[in-house]
């Protein structure tokens, strides 16, 4: 019922890549593909072979083979269906299908291959399916971007805007200082405080700015926010 | 050790790990992807690169580059992830909360992949803190972050079922929310494999809805049926599911259809629902275009009828049509069906079929060819065991003999002369329509059959009368060297004109002077020129096809004609008192015989005449002359002969019998075998059950053999002495493809070995797959390590290596090498059996020979040689028995073996032993690849 491994092997039986969903040592794998040459025939014209405990679904890609390892009581037209998609997964990523291609190319197969079936299950998707989710292009995440790019921008003006209250105030204390000397303490006073707490405000905004949308140009630094971050929630974590 | 991923290795040295690290640092997204790659290959082929985690974590973790975070993921798959000790890794909780972060990541793709990522992990510590986002990812918008999170909690669920104590509550939620196609199939997987019970209890309430679901979840649906039908469900729940299984055997869909036909095949026992769906595997094989589903589909229909072929055989109507199939496998499968349900009731319809097969069969390719062997063969088959039909099977096949390609004529031919030896009664009838077609026949080893048959099987006067004249008409006139020379003479008759000679080159040419002093040139045809024309147009001339034969230079075809002759002129002797008619059937033969040696020596025929035959045929003129008195010639032309073709035939008997037995042997009722009670039916249908689950379990295994004690020590291999610091000892166990090293260290010092590894190479097609890592060993501790090789191809080879550890001083390394490992190459060889004809053709096709000669001073039987030579080597003899015993002088036989990975072996060997004793000769080996040849005979 389940596709155990997908691989493209050369002639010879090397495996150039193989990505399995089932859980299967390596040595296995490559047993079974090692073993796979020897049972294919050149005189027939079918392009499934079984071996004692698994069947082995092909089919050649110029010089090598993809191959699709089942177990026997697997139904061959889903796998057969199965292996055509990934044949043209495959020859669509690389341009040719030589040795170096497939393996500069191999991770991009695997994502493929795993877009195309949920633990061995046969995903009900196409071809065009599986470049749409290879390509990652999200709406949310633009939107998302949109509202973040929003409110950086009203952060900016915010703190603009309290940077000319800032410049009024100073200057009305400075008019008030020189006009009534007897109560000078006072205003004196409120001015200092007012200057204190915007001053905060714009630290703590200015910093949470730029940690959020310029994580990677601060990399020294990143590390220790990182770090905070985690203490605090691994203690949140034992707590609960 | 799980492995998820396989790349191969494709650069020469790897880049330093500084290298790495400074290209992770790097601002360009490209740089950092390639550096990405080349860590993962690295990984995935064993090294770890432990330090390189943290750069990982600082330098690529935070990207928001889409490749980028893929490739992460593979990276968490294959990282290792603990600590020596055990303990999980200080920097894996930075990851965690990398997770986390992306699971609630508005790209729903990235989504996406960190639920598929989680399917992979299988560490309760990482996925603990991820739970709640994971239930939440289950409510999300978009269907490819549900269909993930929904297998992400089946993951984490098998991984503990601590973790999601409701897994099952929450797979039939979102069943019952849940619209989309491939969402529903993955929560169908989580709730049959998690809960079979509620999982039932969901499809009895949605029964009705079912047919209406997408293709893929009517799969997954009808798999748990086959499990759950198997085991748990009570009589009438079993109907309604055995109803829907059949209705789904008419839906659209063909995968659908094949999955319900092959369950109901497999798990429903009444013949009604086996008939339905095996008309309907029929009829969807019959619909598919491809020849893999076709093959499938009638191995699945052949297993049915294996187990009950009653149910089949009113379906014989519907396998036929494949035997028309453009495939030769299709029509042999088809073939194979068919003759497993052929009855008494159904023979006749089925010959008639196969006739019609074999007629429309005419062309020339080798495929062709296979198909009507394999018809003739199944038309053998219905004549040997339901005789009344044999007569009309040999009557088609004697009409049409001429029209045979000689591979396919050969096999019909040992048809009937099997058909001669056990229906006495159809004997004068086929041999008068067997010698009608002689006129026609073009092969010679056609000629050869139909003559040893006459002369066999004419057991009568008339017989012997009718097989006399349609030799002599397929000979024409006698003695054959007069009348060729009489055919020379009337050409040379014919006008120089008519010879087609080329009179533009003249063979001489002299020069005259005339009487009045001028030259004149003649010019004159030599005779000798003139004679060569005139035998190339006697050779080409039109003759009989039998003397057509002859003189084309098959003196084997003479030499048989010669036998049949001779026992045809002694069973006339015995039947008939007519002593005219004897002597001037005696006086032909003989006129017959020598015509042939004298016509052979002489310069009509291409090839002139082997001392061998000539020699046989002057022992038939011999014979004819002097049987009346040595009653002996008798007794071995009349008798021996037939005694020993009958003795073949009862062998072949004996082997078609054996097989037929293997194949059928579960099916034998033994008197003392246990009744089978109906109450504990239950315990049989479990059986079934596990088919189906060890079927996965075997493919994804290794296939580990529980082993004797007894046997495990024979394979113990010392690798370093008693007296070194470390001793060291291994196990050899070959499984299938592999030799896996038990390796057991001893420290034998006082002080604590660090860093102790032990290092493994290997010599010739091996490669070493899995080392044992590094450890430390105290004082006078020990440790088992395991290490596999892969083997490549069948080769002798030798695994050899060290054991390196560090002292005191940390930049000291001592080395103990160890012993070498011979690996024997008859372990992979296993004796095998193939016919004759096979035999030859591989032993044209095969490349590779090593010849070994042989002298034993040995006092044994070349029998008894044989068997030696064939325990060593594990090979099989394909020579029968019947040819090998008797005491002569020389023996000569052919082996065969096939190794485990599929390739062949052959051997000829050919011994004689001398009156002194020794024994002299050659074996020769052949194969494909040179290992086979080459280790082979060393062992020889």
């Amino acid at each position: 019922m389940v596709v155990l491994a997908v691989s493209i092997v050369n002639r010879g039986g090397k495996a150039i890549i193989s990505r399995q969903f089932r859980e299967m040592s390596r040595v296995r794998v490559e047993s079974l593909l090692s073993s796979f040459p020897a049972l294919v025939s050149e005189k027939s014209q079918n392009t499934t072979v079984e071996s004692d405990n698994v069947r082995f679904v092909y089919q050649p890609l110029d010089e090598l083979y993809i191959v699709l390892i089942t177990n026997l009581q697997s139904n061959i037209l889903q796998d057969i269906d199965t292996l055509h998609l990934l044949s043209q997964v495959v020859t669509s990523i690389c341009s040719s299908l030589e040795e170096r291609e497939i393996l500069e190319y191999a991770f991009e197969i695997f994502t493929a291959f795993d877009e195309a079936t949920s633990l061995g299950y046969r995903d009900n998707v196409s071809l065009t399916q599986i470049k749409t989710y290879l390509e990652m292009e999200s709406h949310e995440e633009k939107i998302q971007e949109i509202v973040s790019r929003n409110k950086e921008i009203e952060a900016t003006e915010e703190r603009k805007r309290r940077i000319k209250q800032l410049e009024l105030q100073k200057k009305e204390a400075a008019r008030r200082a020189a006009q009534n000397l007897p109560s000078a303490d006072a205003y004196e006073s409120i001015g200092y405080q007012t200057v204190n707490t915007t001053f905060a405000t714009s630290n703590v905004e200015d910093e949470s700015a730029m940690e959020s949308y310029h994580a990677a140009a601060k990399a020294s630094s990143a590390p220790k926010a990182k770090g905070m971050q985690l203490g605090k929630k691994k203690n949140t974590s034992l707590l609960y | 050790m799980s492995c998820w991923t396989l790349v191969q290795q494709d650069f020469l040295e790897a880049p330093s790990v500084d290298a790495l690290k400074t290209s992770l640092e790097s601002k360009n997204d490209y740089v950092k992807i390639s550096a990405m790659k080349t860590i993962l290959r690295v990984v995935i082929n064993g090294d770890s690169l432990p330090s390189i985690l943290m750069h990982v974590i600082r330098f690529v973790m935070p990207s928001r580059n889409k490749e980028l975070k893929k490739l992460l993921y593979y990276y968490w798959e294959v990282c290792p992830k603990y600590n020596n000790d055990g303990t999980m890794k200080q920097e894996m909780i930075l990851a965690c909360n990398s997770f986390r972060n992306d699971l609630q990541h508005p790209n729903e793709f990235i989504r996406g992949a960190t639920l598929r990522f989680l399917c992979k992990l299988k560490e309760p510590e990482l996925l603990d803190p991820l739970i709640p986002t994971v239930r939440q990812c289950l409510e999300h918008r978009h269907a490819y972050v549900r269909k993930n999170a929904i297998l992400a909690v089946f993951s984490i669920y098998q991984v503990s079922n601590h973790l999601i104590p409701d897994a099952a509550s929450l797979a039939e939620d979102f069943l019952a929310a849940e619209s989309e196609g491939t969402c529903k199939r993955n929560a169908l997987i989580v709730l049959f494999t998690i809960d079979p019970e509620k999982a039932k209890a969901w499809l009895l309430a949605n029964f009705e809805q079912i047919p209406s679901l997408n293709a893929s979840s009517l799969l997954v649906i009808i798999e748990f049926i086959r499990k759950v039908v198997l085991t748990k469900a009570d009589g009438l729940e079993k109907l309604r599911f055995q109803s829907l299984l059949v209705s789904l055997t008419a839906t659209n869909n063909s995968s659908v259809v094949f999955e319900a036909a092959t369950s109901v095949i497999n798990v429903f026992p009444d013949a009604e629902s086996l008939k339905l769906a095996a008309s309907r595997l029929l009829a969807l094989a019959d619909r598919e275009a491809d020849n893999n589903a076709k093959l499938i589909m009638l191995d699945r229909i052949s297993q049915l009828a294996a187990r009950d072929k009653s149910i089949l055989e009113d379906l014989i109507t519907d396998v036929i049509p494949f035997l028309s199939s453009s495939d030769f496998d299709v029509c042999e499968k088809a073939i194979s069906i068919i003759m497993g349900l052929v009855s008494s009731r159904n023979v006749e319809d089925i010959l008639n079929h196969f006739q019609k097969e074999l007629t429309k069969s005419n062309g020339e390719t080798e495929k062709d060819d296979g198909r009507r062997r394999a018809l003739t063969k199944a038309i053998h088959s219905c004549a040997i065991n339901f005789p009344h039909t044999a007569a009309t099977a040999i009557q088609y096949l004697l009409s049409h003999i001429s029209d045979f390609q000689s591979k396919s004529a050969s096999s019909v031919l040992s048809f009937i002369k099997e058909v001669m030896e056990k229906f006495p009664d159809l004997r004068s009838s086929n041999i008068t329509k067997l010698l009608l077609s002689l006129k026609e026949l073009r092969a010679g080893k056609i000629f050869r059959g139909v003559i040893w048959i006459a002369g066999e099987y004419c057991l009568t006067e008339d017989d012997i009368r009718v097989a006399w004249k349609s030799i002599r008409a397929s000979l024409g006139e006698v003695p054959i060297l007069a009348s060729e020379e009489q055919l020379l003479k009337d050409v040379s008759n014919v006008p120089e004109d008519d010879l087609l000679i080329d009179i533009s080159a003249p063979a001489s040419t002299s020069r005259k002077v005339l009487p009045d002093g001028t030259y004149a040139t003649e010019s004159a045809v030599t005779s000798e020129a003139l004679s060569a024309a005139r035998l190339e147009a006697v050779k080409a001339s039109k003759k009989p096809p039998l003397r057509t034969q002859i003189l084309s230079g098959d003196y084997y075809l003479a030499a048989v004609l010669a036998s049949a002759l001779t026992k045809l002129v002694m069973r006339f002797a015995r039947l008939s008192f007519d002593k005219e008619r004897l002597n001037a059937l005696k006086a032909e033969a003989c006129l017959i015989m020598t015509s042939i040696i004298r016509v052979g020596q002489s310069k009509f025929v291409k090839y002139t005449i082997d001392d061998d035959s000539v020699e046989r045929i002057m022992n038939c003129i011999r014979a004819i002359y002097s049987f009346e008195e040595l009653p002996e010639f008798q007794t071995v032309f009349l008798d021996d002969m037939r005694k020993a073709f009958s003795s073949l035939v009862a062998q072949s008997d004996k082997r078609q019998k054996e097989a037929d037995l293997l194949v059928n042997g579960s099916d034998a009722v033994q008197a003392d075998e246990l009744l089978n009670i109906r109450q504990f039916q239950r315990v049989i249908e479990e059986k079934q059950d596990l088919n189906f689950e060890s079927d996965i379990i075997q493919a994804t295994n290794d296939g580990m053999v529980v082993e004797d004690l007894a046997s495990k020590l024979d394979h113990i291999v010392q690798l370093a002495g008693f007296t070194d610091p470390v001793y060291c000892e291994a196990y050899v166990k070959i499984q299938q493809f592999d030799i896996i090293l038990d390796i057991l260290l001893v420290n034998r010092t006082d002080t604590t070995l660090q860093n102790l590894s032990v290092d493994l190479a290997t010599l010739g097609d091996l490669k070493v797959v899995e080392r044992p890592p590094p450890m430390n060993l105290g004082p006078h501790a020990f440790k088992s390590v395991q290490a596999t090789v892969k083997v490549s191809s069948t080769e002798s080879a030798v695994i050899f290596g060290n054991i390196v550890y560090g002292g005191k001083a940390s930049d000291e390394d001592k080395i103990v090498v160890l012993n070498g490992i011979p690996v024997n190459i008859i372990d992979y060889i296993k004796p095998a059996f193939i016919p004759e004809s096979q035999f030859r053709s591989m032993w044209t096709e095969f490349e590779w020979e090593n010849k070994v000669d042989i002298s034993s001073n040995e006092d044994i039987s070349l029998y008894d040689f044989l068997h030696k030579i064939m325990k060593k080597t594990n090979m099989n003899c394909l020579t029968p028995d019947a040819s090998l015993r008797g005491d002569c002088g020389f023996l000569s036989a052919n082996l065969y073996a096939c190794s485990i990975f599929g390739e062949d072996a052959l051997m000829s060997l050919s011994v004689e032993k001398s009156v002194s004793g020794p024994i002299s000769g050659h074996v020769r080996i052949r194969s494909k690849t040179q290992g086979i040849a080459l280790s082979l005979g060393a062992f020889v």
